[in-house]
């Protein structure tokens, strides 16, 4: 899986440089706290989907592209890894992974990056550290692009 | 001492309450009371799938019941239900199928208190305009 390569997003365009916005996919079983991650990238300029169960997620992201996506890793049936496996398996680049989880204990923090997370945090997560958190990967809330055109 | 007379910072994080509110006002928009009806919707139906768990002595449901219940509790602040189901958690490989279930009425028990402060609170403190 591609995922360490800078200046990521979704959506490039040729020509002229335009401001885009991030793309970002929010993952998490619970309603509360996605919609909590969903306000805070919003607000900070974000495009923000979000979903609550893991196959919903793999489909979108089958379908859709994403610059960055927030994912929870213990989820009901199908958990956060399932998304991570089906990630590294896939051909193309994927998104830069913040796992989110209430449980970081070594074992998990190790297996998540082997599959490709960027980088993982705590639950309870703060505005800030959020933000942060994709700042330091590469994945700021709009990106210009669409000055080279070296992206097909 | 009767449950309801804990104190209410001991159940719930009210500062962090109170930020979430911040937050919210900064937009215009009711982030606190959205985000805690969301919680006092869906946490009756995880509670009874954990009190479930726990009854079958299903171990891994348990865990799983009981993180999510953690995980969920710990992102709003409210501590007086995230301290007992992360020691569900903990213990639910393991642990004698009677404390499994003495530690769920534990965490239910706390619910319904943190529902009395969670109510207080969004009535106490109603969006600056």
């Amino acid at each position: 899986m591609r995922r360490h390569e800078p200046a990521p997003t979704a959506r490039r365009t040729r020509g002229m440089p335009t401001s885009t916005k991030t793309r970002v996919l929010v993952v998490d079983d619970e309603p509360h706290i996605a919609r909590f991650v969903e306000f805070v990238l919003d607000t900070a300029g974000y495009d923000v989907v979000k979903t609550h169960d893991a196959v919903t997620a793999i489909e979108l992201l089958r379908a859709q592209p994403f610059d960055a996506m927030v994912l929870d890793l213990f989820m009901p049936r199908h958990s956060g890894l399932d998304v991570l496996r089906a990630l590294h398996a896939a051909p193309d680049a994927g998104p830069r992974v913040l796992v989110l989880t209430a449980r970081s204990d070594a074992y998990n923090t190790e297996l998540v990056s082997a599959l490709g997370a960027a980088a993982h945090c705590a639950k309870p997560v703060a505005p800030t550290t959020l933000l942060r958190h994709l700042a330091d990967l590469g994945v700021p809330p709009t990106v210009r692009s669409g000055s080279g055109g070296s992206h097909p | 001492m009767p449950p309801t007379s804990r104190p209410a910072t001991a159940l719930v994080d009210l500062d962090h309450l109170e930020r979430l509110r911040e937050l919210g006002d900064r937009y215009d928009t009711n982030l606190l009371d959205e985000l805690v009806a969301m919680f006092l919707r869906d946490t009756p139906p995880r509670l009874a799938e954990l009190r479930t768990a726990c009854q079958l002595a299903h171990r891994g449901r348990v865990e799983l019941a009981a993180h999510t219940l953690k995980s969920s509790c710990l992102q709003l602040g409210v501590r007086g239900v995230a301290v007992p189901a992360g020691q569900l958690e903990t213990v639910a490989r393991h642990a004698p199928a009677a404390k499994l279930r003495g530690l769920s009425r534990m965490v239910e028990c706390a619910y319904w208190q943190v529902v009395e402060v969670l109510t207080v609170e969004s009535a106490r403190h109603p969006r600056r305009t």
